[in-house]
């Protein structure tokens, strides 16, 4: 960079990442963001750029360079940061309980260490459910949402039960915005239990690993192999009671579902989906120890995104809504400049400051990876538990301080000079499971392979400036239909 | 096992360029950083897989990324109290 001559213009600041051998992406701290030529970055950090070329004007408007005061552009950055990371002004709203682990599923890579449906134990009792309610709406945040996960939660329904109406009493006088999701494998979900969950703002949200074949081979049920069945008429179901909309599910990448990826969306289609959520294995549970089994190089799970997202935008093409939502958050945190808190990719880490989860036995852990952590015997990210600490010694210690010093990534060793630092976010739990410590590191680690990948692929398509994807890119950010 | 030393200029390469540059690589290779002299260190490079790609372009892909490292704290150095002073900004409301 030549400091000698009497400069034309400012730079702001900025970092970069190289795409290929010619064009270098370049963004600010708020995520705006140009691809230029190697020739134009060269001459950016050179001061050689014409005053008014195309180049200098496209920059100008990003807030990369001023030729102006750089005090009015420090206001209008800092408004735009405060924006982007909005999600902060929330405390935890993400509430995740665990009513029982007991489970009649047989999932291949279960992430939680089920226990056996018949067990005796393993199930919240009343006292510790009231007392995590109590907890929960301590919560500053004005928005409530408790999320009801397992093990299988219809096992202990009289439980998630006793929850919501608890839950519903409290909220007569705190007023919150309070909705409710039930995470299920809807095998034991019946009409009662709909009339009861009808006129609650709650949504159901289930497992579809894909078509019949692997779904049954990823998720027997314990007492019969075909779940997918029992799924797909349950969905139906709970469709009818609830709306479709109030529906939802996800899939889980195993190695049984890599080249299949396009029938696992035609699946999704064909059941009446209109979004899907491509999602990797968690090295949790069985999954970490079953992995020469039903996992896979984190490469192989990025050529299959690559061809289910293409084949995807090409669905929208023809007329098809069909949101892949890892791909929607990532485009809504690259095209705009609205704040897309998101409990695993936030930065700080949204660990137990965005999301919490409350164990069978009302230990607190940061995050549903920690409690998947802690199933195999690890407490490192245990907050505490409801029955002995307050509100403050759960959320306010030194403990959860440390821990979200530790996990932004402007901070963190190959994060803090990232150009995709806007779009990305840290995970301490995930860090510590694949690698051993929570800092990470980066050169090794999967979800920055994965992460920077899947960006770079859709920086890909956004530079092609084809009109048609750009439609489909900003039908998913709006979330409307492009035609 | 390949062995390659590489040795910089800490007169035109600052030493944090260096180690993030480094950093990078450390993926895929052992890397060992030492003083040679007052003005120069060497960073010795051995690939951590038998059959790792050979060491021949590694210098060459090397002093590319230190040249981008060595930009980004250029930037950072100039301008990097800029960014101090966008997010001490955004953070004003609620510190008043």
């Amino acid at each position: 960079m030549n400091n000698s001559i009497a400069k034309p213009y400012n730079l702001l600041p900025f970092r970069f990442e190289r795409l290929n051998r010619d064009s270098v992406f370049i963004s600010n701290e708020c995520g705006e963001y140009i691809i230029t030529s190697d020739e134009n970055f060269k001459k950016l950090i050179n001061y050689e750029l014409g005053l008014r070329s195309d180049i200098f004007f496209n920059l100008k408007e990003k807030q990369i360079v001023t030729d102006t005061e750089i005090v009015p552009m420090i206001d209008m950055l800092a408004t735009k940061y405060r924006t982007k990371k909005a999600f902060l002004n929330d405390f935890t709203s993400l509430h995740m309980v665990v009513p029982t682990l007991r489970c009649n599923s047989n999932c291949v890579y279960c992430q939680v260490s089920r226990k056996e449906e018949s067990s005796k134990s393993f199930t919240m009792n009343r006292r510790t459910a009231k007392r995590i309610v109590d907890i929960i709406f301590e919560s500053p945040s004005n928005s409530i949402k408790i999320e009801f996960q397992g093990g299988e939660p219809l096992l202990a329904f009289d439980i998630v039960k006793y929850i919501i109406e608890y839950a519903e009493w409290i909220n007569l006088f705190k007023k919150k915005h309070l909705e409710f999701v039930i995470c299920s494998n809807l095998t034991l979900m019946d009409q009662k239990k709909l009339g009861f969950l009808k006129n609650k703002n709650i949504c159901i949200s289930t497992s579809l690993d894909g078509f019949r074949a692997l779904h049954n081979r990823n998720r027997p049920l314990q007492a019969t192999p075909d779940s997918y069945g029992i799924v797909t008429e349950k969905i139906n179901l709970c469709r009818s009671y609830l709306g479709k909309d109030r529906v939802g599910a996800l899939m889980t990448t195993s190695r049984f579902s890599l080249g299949g990826m396009t029938q696992i969306v035609d699946e999704y289609v064909k059941q009446g989906f209109n979004a899907i959520f491509l999602r990797s294995l968690n090295p949790f549970g069985f999954a970490k120890q079953e992995r020469h089994n039903i996992g896979y190089d984190i490469e192989e799970f990025i050529a299959n995104y690559r061809e289910a997202l293409d084949y995807i935008i090409e669905l929208n093409i023809q007329g098809v809504l069909f949101v892949e939502c890892f791909a929607a958050l990532l485009l809504t945190r690259i095209l705009t400049p609205f704040s897309t808190g998101f409990v695993d990719m936030q930065s700080p880490a949204g660990v137990g400051i965005s999301g919490v989860i409350y164990n069978y036995d009302g230990n607190v852990f940061v995050s549903d990876e920690a409690r998947m952590l802690a199933s195999m015997g690890d407490n490192k990210f245990l907050m505490g538990n409801v029955n002995k600490h307050s509100y403050q010694e759960l959320f306010n210690s030194d403990f959860l301080h440390n821990l979200i010093s530790s996990a932004c990534l402007e901070c963190l060793p190959g994060c803090s000079y990232c150009a995709f630092q806007p779009y990305c976010g840290a995970d301490p739990v995930r860090n510590y499971s694949e690698q051993g410590n929570i800092i990470g590191h980066r050169p090794l680690s999967e979800v920055c392979k994965k992460n920077k990948a899947i960006i770079k692929h859709l920086l890909e398509l956004i530079k092609r400036n084809d009109e048609k994807i750009d439609r489909v890119f900003w039908s998913w950010v709006t979330k409307r239909s492009i035609l | 096992m390949e062995n390659l030393q590489i040795s910089i200029s800490t007169k035109i390469y600052n030493m944090k360029a260096i180690t993030n540059t480094a950093y990078g690589f450390s993926g895929k290779y052992y890397i060992q950083i030492e003083p040679l002299t007052d003005e120069t260190v060497q960073v010795s490079v051995k690939s951590k897989e038998e059959n790792s790609p050979a060491l021949s372009n590694f210098r060459d892909l090397f002093f590319n990324e230190l040249l981008d490292q060595q930009i980004r704290l250029s930037v950072e150095k100039d301008f990097g109290h800029i960014r101090d002073m966008i997010v001490k900004k955004a953070f004003l409301p609620i510190n008043e």
